[in-house]
């Protein structure tokens, strides 16, 4: 149940992630989390590329471009500390160049670089990263650590430490952004460099995807200050704590109130904090200008091929169309065709293609419209509370037999554990109804409830036979070896008979019979509704599937559109032109297997139906 | 050709041959590793007076695999011929002359000067053609990289020329013959291509001696091979070579063999050197994969973005010693049952050498690293064989024939050996000394490199030993018809 629990916390948090959740400012009157501060827009004057003739000056670049270098390794290997060390020497040297010589361009670009390097060196980021660094590594990261790891030592929340890092890069990157927009502009400057023995020359054809690259930067971190990603309760995470270490025998204990809070439409989680929309509105801006640099990237190549290969020998790349050349002019062209249908298609939309041939168009202008939580897109749902998640509710059939799949076996492990509480103190505890592997009789005589008892000191395993008459299941411990039992003899019980609810056991002509789920006895976390909050299909009822003609099938993408509805499946416009019946048919076909996989054709097996059901 | 044959068979003023054969060869059969071939044919000759005639009509099907768990790619090589000759062979007193054509297309002329008691001869032959080599496919096993799959076909262009001599006084012979191997480049019409630009130099030399029921032979061939190949990606006019493996191997081979009666016995050495050196100019990097993409914006972004050029140099030095015996026996006259065994014995070993080294570029910066490594196959056993023979002599001549041999390793070690932390040293010193930009971490990094590269371990190679005994099989099967 463990598994099942952390999924569900998993994707929880997924959606919390995605979706963003909170409380819109009214519901707890307190944001747990305020919003960074919106970075102090930059701005200032660069003059022209003019060159610099002063030896000792260039000489002075000359080391600091090779340390450029080494900061990105260092960066690229995780070693924060070394780039560190070396990046805040790198940039005060280019300052140094730029205060004397503040028109040579090579100084604006390595102080540009260098101001993109030293981000490390900011006090928030250098904040953030020492605290991620002291953590332990985020991927194997428990559930059970999320107080730990998104808790700082003072107080505040992980989430919020790293969104006033991500506010804090955005001027530096808004210097780095002018200064490189300058080299851009001056069309013939080039920069040398030797690493090894290897000469780079650098021009536009570089300069221009790397502004591009910073302006994507920007776009990202804006992304990541602006939306609103504190899924704790009141700055606490213990709820997901409580989740994921719940006792299935004991859900009266678990609340649900954050999962639905968060979840609500009135939640403030994901959405964007007042004093971001702005800049966030203006992310299609920044993406657009990303497309233009590296378009006037991939045009100053086509220029520069159009003179022969000769003025690009040391350039990263060389266009041309020969074999001693890297990429053909011809290329960039259809590069620069695509990237330019996409920057119109910012506003307008763009089709796309998917992995499997279906098409879909989408508007990512109106995706950073969408300021208030994605709540409001989540297709109609309710969530169940704790009490409803072990009754039958769909996907199930009665069947006279208590092993398998039975539902009653929740029920009693539940009156097992009440009852053994009031004798004992128990630190763990699983209860399961085997069935008859010893015996050929396949009756409920043959069943037995099998548990694992754990106490502070002590871990015991027993089994009893049952005995089921009117829906009332009595317990007989069997006999040390009798049918391969051997059970704790240190530890003697005797449980009372267990009268099961109506829900999970009925009689009819005299005979028992048990809800039995036809796959799984999943717990029913939720069920879909349509608008009006009729119920559509529930959990369970997903999972388990129907039955066609007599046959077990799962649900297939197409009939899932008819319980999962969607209040507007275009998603604000993101998707223009989507309909359900769209929406439905791409899944599927998406979703399809492939055909050369021989090993993954069981998916379209019907369940023979043989566990003696009434149907 | 073998209903053709059978069809003549009323007209016996010349004899003929033919023969319909099968055989296959399953040398390994691994999950990562896999090669076989099959061929099926029918021959049919005959002749009359001077004159030999030949037909031949062949089906050949190889294919190997290769799976590299590390990088997660699959290399998938698959070829599969229909080839139909026709040749014939012309005997005047002095002179004896030649032509094949097979549909390759591939013709093959030869000229042979001899006394008529074939005390000596002198010959030469020449032949051009075309030799398609079939498709290799690169696959990643990771269906979202950019390139999932490459399919480059490999033809190649041949011309050879070949000298032989042959002296048999008395009792003895003596050969001599070399072969000029040649491929010229060129461009087809395909998309991925490999361009090739072989020399290959054969000599040999043997010397036999026929002493009643003892045969004696012994040989020795020298081979001399010299090859580029050129990995062309072509998109109208442009063309983008993304492989560029310059390969010199070269080959020694001693043979020997003794017969008596029925019992052949051989025993033969061969070692084989094979060098891939890496070229430091531009374009010539062992593989380019950047430039191998495909026409997208991805594309064009890769070389600002993420640029990769590979490096590799590479020593291969095997030699191998194996020999045996092997019987046949012969049951009945004009029907016979002719069962056969045979055993040989075999040791192996090789180590490849191998620095690969890989170059990336990202934007305005730009960063090396090698991977050293050295691998060691050793293995000795025996190849045991077993066949039968069905035959029937007599005006017309029927023969079923039967066979299969089986590798039989009995001892296997495949290692792979990281350089030490000495030699590590080493190559990072003279490394950083040669970019003399005297940047002080420059040889930091690199040693930072060597340390993350030297955590792992030295040692066996996973193989799975218990596949041995599926691995290495050969079979055939042949009818031969003769009236």
């Amino acid at each position: 149940m463990g598994f099942s629990n952390k999924l569900l916390v998993c994707a929880f948090g997924a959606t919390m992630l995605l979706a963003g959740c909170g409380s819109k400012g009214s519901s707890d009157g307190k944001p747990t989390s305020p919003a960074a501060d919106i970075p102090e827009t930059t701005n200032f004057n660069v003059s022209g590329c003019s060159e610099l003739n002063d030896a000792n000056a260039q000489a002075q670049l000359e080391s600091a471009k090779a340390t450029i270098v080494d900061i990105l390794q260092s960066l690229g290997e995780g070693d924060f500390h070394n780039a560190q060390q070396i990046s805040a020497q790198t940039k005060a040297t280019f300052k140094s160049v730029l205060d004397k010589y503040p028109s040579s361009c090579e100084a604006q670009l390595g102080y540009a670089l260098s101001i993109v390097t030293d981000l490390v060196n900011n006090k928030e980021i250098k904040g953030f990263i020492d605290t991620v660094s002291n953590k332990k590594e985020i991927v194997d990261m428990n559930v059970n650590d999320y107080n730990r790891i998104l808790m700082t030592t003072d107080g505040k929340l992980l989430t919020s430490v790293a969104q006033t890092a991500m506010a804090e890069a955005i001027p530096s990157l808004d210097s780095a952004i002018i200064y490189l927009r300058n080299i851009v502009n001056n069309k013939d400057f080039t920069c040398k460099y030797t690493y090894k023995d290897r000469t780079f020359e650098l021009d536009r054809g570089e300069f221009s995807p790397a502004l591009a690259g910073l302006f994507v930067a920007k776009a990202a971190l804006t992304f990541g200050a602006s939306l609103n990603i504190d899924f704790s309760d009141n700055g606490n995470y213990d709820w997901m704590n409580n989740l994921e270490n719940m006792d299935e025998y004991e859900t009266s204990k678990i609340n649900m109130q954050q999962v639905e809070r968060l979840l609500s439409k009135k939640s403030s989680f994901s959405t964007v904090y007042d004093n971001w929309k702005s800049n966030y509105k203006n992310i299609p801006n920044l993406l657009d200008s990303a497309i233009s640099y590296v378009e006037l990237g991939l045009q100053y190549g086509i220029d520069e091929s159009k003179n022969g290969t000769a003025t690009q020998m040391n350039d990263p790349y060389i266009v041309g169309d020969g074999e001693m050349s890297d990429v053909s002019a011809k290329d960039f062209q259809k590069a620069i065709d695509s990237l330019e249908y996409y920057r119109l298609g910012l506003r307008t939309g763009v089709e796309v293609t998917l992995p499997r041939g279906s098409k879909v168009t989408i508007n990512i202008a109106k995706f950073f419209e969408i300021t208030d939580g994605f709540q409001d897109y989540l297709p109609y749902h309710h969530i169940n509370q704790a009490s409803e998640w072990y009754k039958p509710d769909e996907g199930y059939d009665w069947a006279n037999i208590l092993f398998y799949t039975s539902y009653a076996e929740h029920e009693l492990g539940v009156a097992i554990k009440n009852e053994l509480k009031k004798s004992m103190t128990i630190t763990d505890f699983e209860a399961w109804i085997s069935s008859p592997y010893y015996s050929s009789d396949e009756s409920n005589a043959s069943a037995r409830m099998c548990m694992d008892i754990e106490t502070a000191d002590d871990y015991s395993y027993k089994c009893f036979n049952l005995a089921v008459n009117n829906c009332t299941v009595s317990f007989t411990e069997p006999e040390q070896g009798s049918g391969y039992y051997y059970g704790d003899t240190d530890l003697s019980i005797t449980l009372s008979p267990v009268k099961l609810s109506s829900e999970v056991c009925k009689v009819e002509n005299g005979t028992s019979l048990f809800a039995t789920a036809y796959q799984h006895q999943t717990e029913n976390f939720f069920y879909f509704t349509d608008a009006s909050g009729k119920k559509t299909i529930s959990m369970q009822g997903l999972e388990n599937g129907h039955i066609v003609n007599g046959e077990l099938v799962d649900y297939t993408p197409r009939e899932l559109g008819k319980f999962i509805i969607f209040p507007d499946i275009t998603f604000g416009g993101v998707l223009p032109g989507m309909t359900a019946e769209k929406f439905w048919d791409i899944i599927a076909t998406e979703s399809e297997d492939d055909d050369d996989d021989d090993d993954d054709d069981d998916d379209d097996w019907g369940y023979p139906v043989d566990y003696g059901y009434d149907y | 050709m073998l209903a053709l044959g059978v069809a003549n068979i009323a007209a016996h003023s010349f004899s003929n041959a033919g023969f319909a054969d099968c055989s296959g060869l399953f040398l390994l059969h691994m999950s990562d590793k896999q090669f076989s071939a099959r061929q099926c044919g029918v021959h049919d000759s005959f002749e009359a007076e001077n004159l030999k005639v030949y037909g031949d009509l062949r089906h050949i099907t190889y294919q190997g695999r290769y799976s590299e768990k590390k990088d997660h790619w699959d290399a998938k090589g698959l070829n599969s011929l229909d080839i139909a000759s026709v040749g014939f062979e012309n005997r005047f007193k002095y002179i004896t002359l030649g032509v094949d054509v097979s549909s390759l297309p591939f013709i093959k002329s030869s000229l042979t000067i001899h006394r008529s008691d074939s005390l000596f001869r002198v010959g030469t032959s020449m032949g051009r053609g075309v030799v398609d080599l079939g498709d290799i496919k690169w696959a990643s096993e990771d269906y979202s990289t950019i390139v999932p799959e490459i399919s480059v076909s490999w033809e190649s262009h041949l011309f050879y020329r070949n000298l032989s001599a042959e002296f048999n006084p008395d009792i003895h012979h003596f050969g001599l013959s070399g072969t000029y191997l040649q491929s010229s480049p060129r461009n087809p019409d395909k998309e991925y291509y490999v361009r090739d630009s072989i020399n290959v130099l054969l000599l040999h030399g043997e010397y036999g001696a026929a002493l009643g029921k003892n045969h004696l032979q012994l040989g020795y061939s020298f081979a001399d091979a010299e090859a580029r190949l050129y990995g062309i990606y072509q998109q109208e006019e442009s063309r983008k070579r993304f492989m560029y493996l310059p390969v010199e191997a070269r080959l020694h081979l001693i043979q020997a063999g003794w017969q008596y009666g029925s019992l052949n016995t051989n025993l033969n050495y061969a070692h084989l050197t094979a060098k891939l050196n890496a070229n430091q100019d531009r374009f010539y990097e062992s593989l380019a994969p950047n430039r191998a993409l495909p026409i997208s914006v991805l594309k064009s972004l890769s070389f600002s973005f993420l640029q990769k050029l590979f490096r590799i140099d590479a020593d291969l030095d095997a030699s191998g010693i194996f020999g045996g015996a092997f019987y046949q026996w012969h049951f009945g006259n004009k029907y016979s049952i002719n069962p056969s065994a045979g055993i040989e014995a075999y040791y192996a070993s090789g180590t490849l050498d191998v620095d690969k080294k890989i170059e990336t570029l990202i934007l305005v910066t730009y960063n090396e690293q090698h991977e050293i490594y050295t691998r060691e196959l050793k293995s000795a056993g025996g190849v045991a064989s077993l066949g039968l023979e069905l035959r029937r002599e007599g005006r017309v001549s029927i023969a079923l024939d039967y066979g299969i041999a089986q590798l039989i390793p009995v001892y296997i070690s495949y290692k792979e050996f990281l350089p030490d932390d000495k030699a590590n040293k080493d190559s990072g010193n003279s490394n950083s000394g040669q970019g003399g930009s005297g940047k002080g971490n420059s040889s930091k990094s690199k040693d930072s490199d060597v340390r993350q590269e030297s955590k792992k371990k030295s040692g066996d190679l996973e193989t799975e030993k218990g596949a041995a005994f599926r691995n290495g099989f050969a079979t055939h099967l042949r009818l031969l018809l003769k009236f």
